[in-house]
């Protein structure tokens, strides 16, 4: 085994496998170091992939020539396509995958990438010097050199699994927790925080009456994930929907005490939209009956994933209470549910590239930044893999700007304003959401990465032929102009106005569609389908799209004034102690990421504006 | 606690004699600066002091003297208020003194601009601040004064929580698809609007009516020469009329003049002195007060005999004889009134302001243009929501509240999802 490295990424998780990948792709000779290989892509929680928001992340992880969409592609086994009747902005692919099928399919893909090693072990200790990391220490007292670490080790520091009163150190369930390196960060003073979460039951299918159930099927047209992909081969099958009733609030609310987040014992903060089911009923009393799916774990799989009730009440009480509910009346329990504590590092110790500010070449990504879900993780898995990489050959840093991606959304929230609840990805944290849409990612993204040098060749060429088609598709439709009258002659009636238009403009009609128009324009037929989609979106969303692309350049003129890092707050002036503590520990990196930190006011904006440009016109001078 | 640079100072009544004169210090070194001039050594803070002003040589004046400290000041810097006497000498005298320390005197709105920077003002009580500074009669400083309260910031924030509370709840329908929300969600949320769009629409009304106490009346004057036009303005304008009251500092130039009566603000345009007095052809004096009385508010038309068929086009109106101390006859529908003597003036202008005046209105209202925009675009938006295309509503719900917001802070999106999150049981 090898005991140099140019990156070193610790934890087999979604957010190293990602960042492992992204390095070696990047052209750096990386070592992905994790507790157990055959652990390697494990989904520690919900057997899915992708939906509202975190679809647009793995479109995204996918145009950056990530693994993750690959994988699910080769495991869905229920595809949906969340808010299809809606616009495509708002649409979110969602994937049931096949637990197994995911990780063989994500050991593949490491197994393949080249420039990448796995090396099975514990990592105790980091090497530091001159607050500069070095290396890593494993539990075997071997020491492994790199010029840049990440570390991704999810829900494993300190990590601390309550079932009712009982309480156990792990990772997850069956794993044990990080307690060594979870130390190690303290003492390196980061500023450390503590979350929680939690899983539901997991349930024997044979023993579950599905026949009163109703059927969630999956869609009839699938989508792959992956832009390089144009099926998705898997058999696809139903998930069942079920209810809670009177009975099992009943059950809950009188064991209420006997759940540790109602009995005190935990206070950690958990996501709000992930609620407990003892949540659900002790905030919501209102609510007589909530919806349970029951989804498959897998193709072969005997056992279902009933999502809608984490919970951490004891195990005696989790069979009394499921037991009520329709279709699970001698259900069996093959694994109780738990909630887990873990530590999470303030993610305003990062800069935008996922690197801490307190140790150079120190990467973190994943649940460690107090984030939840595996398209979370993986999203900055990915940035923080081909930074570190950079950070080995050159100064350049890979920032996806907000107004490009999701991914740029959640980095940017996450180090300008940290988190006090597990952060999961929403389409509405994106304030140019109808720009940023699952069906452009590639579009949008891949340009970026095959400037940095992350995306294949093949992905370079299949992306470039697609781009050029999309620009000449563009170029067809916008060059092509017609009169009311030219168009009533092939039976298309609009107003009068004797006003040429042309097919983007023409589309925005709700009574008109494509194909009517390859009436007056034959070409339309020769178009493929993508480059059609893109066109009807930009007819659909026409004004709308214009403006968000206006606001785009407002925000960029605040991106690009920089704050330098040697800034002292203290002498800008006009700010207050809080403000002035708040901005010197966050260095916002320009005025817009500064202005976006919560309790920044405009007038201090402003008044910091005022002092950079002082500042400049000084140096200038 | 705040740092500030520079400390400065101002005048902060009407220089001229009066009996007492204030003066208003801020900055970090307002404190040290005061007491090396004064006979006292030590204040008490929010407590007026009284305390001899000394200039090396002597008393200049006995003062009382108050320490502010920060952030608990009008600026939230570190301030002194000087109450002197009112002679022009001794306010000479103090400044002069004071110039010798290390403090500048302040630009105009100096103060108020570090109160809105120091966060102790938001920005509509900075500009209310300056409406009420530059307030010319009663109704438009007591506008001011209702909004400096807190009255608009309570009315902004009202909405724009509505709004939020609105597009959370569409947020809620576009990213929880899978989650049962409520089944009336979308009657609630067409509700909602309604109510938010009839309450903007129900403040730019009553705006709109409280406007023309910021801008006033516009009152135009028509009539043949010589029938008493410009003798009549002169007479309100320079005779004692006692519900009337010079607006100084505008012009009367007999061309236009600003009044105050009762509390309000009317500008007669005379437009005999258009031609009069500009030398303009007749023509185009007679096109221009056409003009005129078409835009304004109300037209008095002073008649020679008894021609009023001749002004039938003019909308709002009332006629007008002048010189009744030397023709007694009276027509009907007409005011008598003379310029000589006085008859009739004051029932006349008691008719034109009760003409005028509408219904007392009352809430808080928008005096500026910037924010009037802003409702009226924000109105826009919600009026024409549609619910089939739910991505656009909700773009467009984004942007009437970034226009209702814009009037005094920021959008926060993570103020959407807490309104989501405490609603609606959401998550699995
Ligand atoms: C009980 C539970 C419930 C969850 N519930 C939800 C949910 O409801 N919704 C949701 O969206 N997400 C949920 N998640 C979160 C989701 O699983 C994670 O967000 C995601 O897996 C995080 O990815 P990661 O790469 O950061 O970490 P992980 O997937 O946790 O991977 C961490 C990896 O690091 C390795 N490792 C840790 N320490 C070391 C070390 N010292 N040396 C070597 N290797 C190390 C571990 O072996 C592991 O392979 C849940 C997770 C758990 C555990
Ligand atoms: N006796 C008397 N003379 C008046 C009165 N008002 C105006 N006049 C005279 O009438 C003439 C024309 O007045 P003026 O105000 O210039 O009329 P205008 O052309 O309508 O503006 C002047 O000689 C005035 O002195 C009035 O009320 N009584």
């Amino acid at each position: 085994m090898d005991n140099k490295f140019d990156v070193i990424v610790i934890g087999g998780g979604h957010a190293g496998v990602e960042a492992a990948c992204s390095s070696a792709r990047t052209g750096s000779k990386t070592a992905l170091i994790t507790h157990k290989v055959d652990k390697i892509g494990e989904m520690s929680c919900n057997p899915a992939i992708g939906g509202l928001g975190k679809g647009h992340l793995v479109k995204e992880i996918d145009a950056l020539d990530g693994i993750m969409a690959k994988a699910t592609d080769r495991s869905c086994i229920q595809f949906r396509m969340l808010n299809s009747s809606r616009g495509a902005a708002v649409r979110g692919p969602r994937a049931q995958t096949d637990r197994i099928l995911y990780k063989n399919a994500i050991n593949q893909l490491v197994s393949e990438q080249k420039n990448l090693q796995i090396i099975e072990g514990s990592v105790e200790d980091l090497i530091v010097l001159n607050k500069k990391v070095n290396g890593v220490i494993l539990g075997d007292n071997k020491k492994i050199s790199s010029k840049s670490v990440v570390l991704t080790t999810g829900t494993f520091l300190q990590g601390l699994i309550r079932i009712g009163s009982e309480k156990q150190e792990a990772g997850r369930v069956g794993d044990k927790a990080s307690i060594k390196l979870a130390k190690r960060l303290k003492d390196l003073k980061f500023s450390i925080g503590r979350l929680k979460t939690g899983t539901p039951p997991r349930l024997l299918k044979k023993t579950i009456n599905f026949n009163d159930l109703n059927e969630q099927q999956p869609d009839k047209k699938l989508v792959p994930f992956s832009f390089i992909n144009r099926d998705i081969h898997i058999p696809q099958i139903s998930c069942f929907i079920t209810h809670t009733n009177k009975n099992t609030h009943e059950i809950i609310a009188q064991n209420l005490n006997l759940s540790p987040m109602y009995s005190g014992e935990i206070q950690s903060m958990g996501a709000r939209y992930c609620p407990s089911i003892e949540d659900k009923i002790h905030k919501f009393k209102s609510k007589s009956s909530h919806q349970i799916f029951l989804e498959p774990e897998g193709l072969d799989s005997d056992l279902i994933y009933p999502n809608g009730i984490s919970s951490s009440l004891p195990t005696e009480i989790q069979e009394q209470f499921v037991r009520t509910i329709k279709g699970l009346e001698s259900v069996i329990i093959t694994q109780p549910a738990y909630a887990i504590e873990y530590d999470f590092v303030d993610p305003q110790e990062l800069t935008h590239s996922l690197e801490t500010k307190k140790i150079k070449n120190l990467f973190f990504a994943g649940q460690i930044n107090g984030t939840t879900g595996y398209e979370e993780a993986a999203s900055q898995g990915i940035i923080a893999g081909i930074n570190a990489s950079l950070k080995t050959t050159s100064n350049k840093e890979f920032i996806i700007p907000r107004s490009s991606g999701y991914i740029g959304v959640l980095i940017d929230d996450l180090v300008t304003k940290g988190t006090k609840e597990p952060y999961r990805m929403f389409t509405s944290r994106s304030e140019y959401r109808l720009l940023l849409r699952a069906d452009n990612a590639d579009l949008r993204l891949t340009p970026l990465g095959i400037d940095i040098g992350c995306v294949d060749i093949d992905r370079q060429r299949q992306f470039e032929k697609k781009s050029k088609r999309i620009k000449e598709g563009f170029r067809l439709v916008k060059n092509h102009k017609f009169s009311p009258d030219a168009l009533l002659k092939k039976g298309i009636k609009i107003n009068k106005d004797g006003k040429k238009r042309n097919i983007i403009d023409l589309l925005s009609f709700s009574n008109i569609t494509t194909p009517k128009l390859k009436k007056i324009l034959p070409e339309l037929s020769g178009l493929e389908d993508d480059v059609i989609e893109q066109i009807e979106i930009e007819a659909k969303y026409a004004g709308y799209l214009d403006r968000q692309r206006m606001d785009i350049q407002d925000f960029e003129k605040e991106e690009n004034l920089k704050i330098p890092k040697s800034t002292n707050y203290k002498l800008v002036g006009s700010l207050s102690n809080e403000m002035v503590e708040k901005l010197s520990k966050i260095k916002p990196p320009t005025l817009g990421a500064a202005s976006r930190i919560s309790g920044v006011t405009p007038a201090a904006t402003i008044a910091l504006l005022r002092y950079i440009k002082k500042n400049k016109n000084k140096k200038a001078a | 606690m705040k740092a500030s640079k520079e400390t400065i100072f101002a005048l902060a009544t009407q220089r001229g004699k009066s009996g007492i004169a204030v003066f208003r210090i801020s900055g970090k070194g307002s404190h040290t600066i005061i007491k090396s001039i004064s006979s006292k050594k030590k204040f008490k803070t929010n407590f007026a002091t009284l305390n001899n002003l000394l200039d090396g040589k002597g008393v200049i004046d006995q003062t009382l003297t108050t320490f502010f400290k920060s952030p608990k000041s009008y600026t939230g810097e570190d301030m002194v208020e000087i109450s002197c006497h009112g002679s022009i000498s001794v306010i000479n005298k103090i400044t002069k003194t004071l110039l010798k320390k290390q403090i500048r005197l302040a630009e105009p709105g100096e103060f108020t601009k570090r109160a809105l920077i120091n966060d102790k003002l938001s920005v509509i009580e900075a500009e209310t601040i300056n409406d009420l500074v530059n307030a010319e009669t009663e109704n438009q400083r007591k506008t001011a004064i209702s909004n400096l309260s807190g009255n608009l910031d309570k009315l902004v924030n009202e909405i724009s929580n509505k709004q939020k509370k609105l597009l959370a709840d569409i947020e809620a329908i576009i990213d929880f698809a899978d989650e049962d929300l409520p089944k009336e969600i979308y009657k609630n949320i067409k509700e909602q609007n309604k109510n938010i769009y009839k309450q903007i629409e129900n403040i730019i009304e009553r705006s709109a009516l409280s406007r023309q106490i910021h801008d006033g009346f516009t009152i135009t004057i028509i009539g043949k020469p010589n029938t008493g036009k410009s003798s009549f303005i002169n007479y309100i304008n320079n005779k004692e009329v006692s519900i009337v009251t010079n607006i100084p500092g505008t012009t009367t130039d007999l061309v236009s003049s600003s009044l105050d009566i009762q509390g309000d603000k009317y500008t007669f345009i005379d437009t005999a002195g258009i031609r009069k007095y500009k030398n303009l052809i007749e023509k185009i004096g007679i096109e221009r007060s056409l003009e005129s009385a078409e835009k304004s508010d109300l037209n008095i038309v002073f008649l020679k005999n008894n021609e009023k068929k001749n002004y039938s086009k003019i909308k709002s109106k009332i006629f007008v004889k002048s010189k009744y101390d030397t023709n007694k006859k009276k027509i009907s529908g007409v005011h008598s009134i003379s310029s000589v003597s006085g008859y009739g003036i004051e029932p006349l202008i008691k008719t034109i302001s009760s003409k005028l005046k509408k219904k007392p209105i009352s809430g808080p209202v928008f005096s500026r243009e910037r924010h009037m925009e802003s409702l009226k675009k924000s109105l826009l938006l919600l009026k024409s929501l549609d619910l089939k295309e739910i991505d656009i509503a909700a773009e467009n719900v984004r942007r009437s509240i970034m226009y209702i917001d814009g009037i005094n802070q920021k959008f926060d999106i993570e103020k959407i999802l807490d309104i989501i999150f405490s609603d609606f049981c959401i998550g699995k």
